[in-house]
């Protein structure tokens, strides 16, 4: 066990867990989003990321056939990242105007079951598209490793783990400095005032939907990428535990989603050292269950039922 | 009350010992096939999903049999295909739906360890004869069921191959990974068992979960305990990426896995060059000459068409030779007859010459071990002298 507490072994599990880590944080972040403006859990999120990256793959496919991404690796990634973006917007957009908005006065099961439905009509979908085989995204760029110290780190990771930071960062400012962002706070603080101070409401949640589901995409970009193997059903399991790290950081909270992702993917990480590896997703469940139990409403969670 | 218990206890005892049911030849049933009516060959693997690359090719190699065949004693013979999802409640169900097809005769598969244990549990209470022509978990023919036969070989053999070639190159520090899978852990138990008991050391044995793509964590545990060997039993959408994921962390081990991944198109070109230098057991190379009518037909081949192949063939002339033509022009086949065929098969198949043992293995199996190398820019599986 003396090599577990290694501070080389450390470091290496925490960059493990931030680049991870960034993954659940924007795939979190359209959860909360959404949650914070219609109070519902977008349960399908899991396959728009699921489409986003398979947009990417589209896109890079296309490029490294035609020579191009051999020639322009770098732009050849930059268009796939905005492909995979564009994808789940208009997908993300497209649920909300089709599953979710002729539901908006019904109970609150009721647009939970069809998120559920629409979840699984997405999946099974793309299996016909993709004729159910597992996809691997090709090397546009070799990875090299750069060594400081005894800690070596992927430039990939350096590469998600600053674009998911860069991602979330222009997130925040657009919420908090643009005009729009300010109708979206307004629509999750009182719809039926804001609609009466002349917001667009639906409007507003459409733009809400497209925002988070292009999250959503860039990270199935950064997964297809770093991790290669890309199918129909990748978006369950991590949507299951983005939704997991947004209830940890507090659902609704925008701050609070970034918070728990980073801190799913490190206590996973990290997890692993003292226990067997094959208990890592346990670790995300349990700590789930721990928060419903003991804090619901998150580490940074804003008490809901007083703001409805 | 202590003599009552005693009474009873003899009584039930002297029922277990003496009733016995009495064996006929055709206590285990009939297969009649009308006239007119095709006979149905099944097939169990997976079709869709992360492991479809080595479903497909099992029953592309199974199909090419029956299409060679056409037809047994004037009735078209067909495959009929089912998705299993390697994997244990899907193949009961496929399992059930076989056993209660009046058409079916006997089946090709199924793929996965996993999916052929409950599986054959349901083929032995019909007495449906099955065939698989790639699970080798060792269980599957020390359980006692008279209807199963495969045409690969075992894990004892495959692990005790692996484990004495990583010894012969004087590796002797090695971590095990396992999928957690029937076929997997006791692949990795096997080889870790091999290891240790030829004086090695196993550094670290982790599990990891079917699906998922990120392994760095557990790899970062294993990096400072300096394996010289990572074995990883499982299947090839796992095990390249642990492959890649290896030389992401910086672990300078060698990798080895197993005949699950054993596949040009989900091992090598998935993997890029992190794969190479890898080493996975499989069987010899099968017949070139059927290889390159195979390839024509259906594309590059991955890993147990041949043997599917085979499970095909065998099964056929097992029901060519007890089938008997009725004078309305049925066919009848006795289960039992039939399963007796099957089990005093002796055939030159294109894997090689096939006789099972008294458990449904193949006898004198082969396992090789093979290299990942590339050689004029081109990369392939090649075999290994030791």
């Amino acid at each position: 066990m003396g090599h577990m507490l290694d501070p080389v072994v450390i470091i290496d599990q925490i960059i493990n867990g931030l680049t991870i880590g960034g993954v659940y944080a924007l795939i979190a972040l359209g959860y909360t989003l959404v949650y914070g403006i219609l109070f519902m859990i977008n349960f399908a999120h899991g396959e728009v990321y699921m489409f986003g990256s398979f947009g990417g793959y589209a896109a890079l496919m296309v490029f490294v056939n035609s020579g191009f991404a051999q020639r322009h690796a770098v732009l050849s990634v930059i268009a796939a990242f905005l492909a995979a973006m564009v994808v789940s917007s208009v997908l993300g957009a497209l649920l909300e105007r089709i599953a979710y908005r002729p539901l908006r006065g019904a109970p609150r099961l009721v647009p939970l079951i069809s998120a559920i439905g629409a979840s699984i009509f997405l999946q099974n979908l793309m299996m016909l598209v993709i004729k159910a085989r597992m996809h691997v995204y090709p090397d546009v760029i070799p990875e090299t490793f750069i060594e400081i110290g005894r800690v070596s780190i992927s430039y990939f990771q350096i590469f998600i783990i600053l674009s998911s930071v860069l991602l979330m960062f222009g997130l925040h400012l657009f919420i908090q400095k643009s005009k729009t962002g300010k109708a979206m706070r307004a629509v999750a603080e009182d719809r039926t005032a804001a609609a009466l101070m002349g917001v667009d409401v639906n409007r507003i949640i459409l733009i809400t939907f497209a925002l988070g589901s292009a999250l959503a995409g860039a990270a199935g970009v950064m997964v297809g990428m770093y991790y290669t193997q890309i199918n129909h059903m990748m978006g369950f399991i991590p949507g299951i535990k983005a939704f997991t790290a947004a209830v940890l950081g507090g659902i609704g909270n925008v701050a609070g989603a970034m918070l728990g992702g980073y801190f799913l993917g490190i206590v996973e990480a990290l997890g692993v050292l003292v226990m067997p590896a094959e208990y890592k997703d346990v670790i995300a469940f349990g700590l789930l269950v721990l928060v419903l139990v003991f804090r619901p409403t998150g580490i940074l969670g804003e008490v809901v039922s007083e703001r409805m | 009350m202590r003599d009552k218990a005693l009474v009873m206890f003899i009584v039930t005892l002297a029922c277990i010992l003496f009733a016995r049911p009495l064996v006929h030849a055709d206590e285990w049933g009939t297969i009649v096939i009308p006239r007119d009516k095709p006979i149905k060959i099944g097939l169990g693997s997976m079709l869709t999903g992360d492991y479809a690359g080595m479903g497909i090719d099992i029953m592309n190699g199974a199909e090419m049999a029956v299409a060679e065949k056409g037809a047994i004693l004037g009735h078209p013979v067909v495959l009929q295909a089912e998705d299993d999802g390697c994997a244990g409640p899907a193949s009961v169900a496929v399992a059930e739906k076989f056993c209660n097809d009046p058409l079916v005769v006997g089946l090709v598969g199924y793929m996965c360890s996993g999916g052929s244990k409950p599986a054959s549990d349901i083929h032995n209470k019909y007495k449906l004869v099955m065939v698989s022509p790639s699970s080798t978990a060792l269980e599957l023919t020390a359980r006692g069921i008279p209807i199963f036969f495969r045409t690969c070989w075992n894990d004892k053999i495959q692990a005790g191959r692996a484990a004495a070639f990583a010894l012969s190159r004087n590796w002797r520090n090695v971590a095990v990974l396992h999928d957690k899978s029937d076929y997997g852990q006791s692949l990795s138990e096997d080889f870790a068992g091999h290891i240790e008991s030829n004086g090695g050391k196993v550094v670290a044995s982790e599990g990891i979960t079917r699906g998922d793509k990120d392994f760095s964590p557990v790899l970062t545990k294993i990096k400072p305990l300096r394996p010289q060997l990572i074995y990883f039993g499982g299947m090839s959408a796992e095990g390249v990426l642990i492959a890649r994921q290896m030389k992401r962390t910086g672990i300078k081990a060698r990798f080895m896995s197993d005949d699950g991944c054993y596949t040009e198109k989900d091992f090598i070109q998935a993997g890029g060059s992190a794969t190479n230098g890898s080493f996975v057991t499989y069987a010899k190379e099968p017949d070139p000459a059927w290889v390159e009518r195979f390839e024509a037909k259906y594309g590059p081949r991955q890993t147990f068409s041949p043997q599917a192949y085979d499970a095909a063939n065998i099964l056929m002339r097992a029901v060519e030779k007890v089938a008997g033509r009725q004078t309305d022009g049925s066919l009848v086949i006795g289960k039992k007859p039939l399963r007796d065929a099957v089990a005093a098969t002796e055939y030159e198949g294109i894997t090689g010459k096939i006789v099972f043992d008294a458990h449904g293995d193949r006898t004198g199996s082969v396992v090789v071990v093979y290299e990942v190398v590339e050689e004029k820019g081109k990369r392939f599986f090649k075999p290994v002298d030791f």
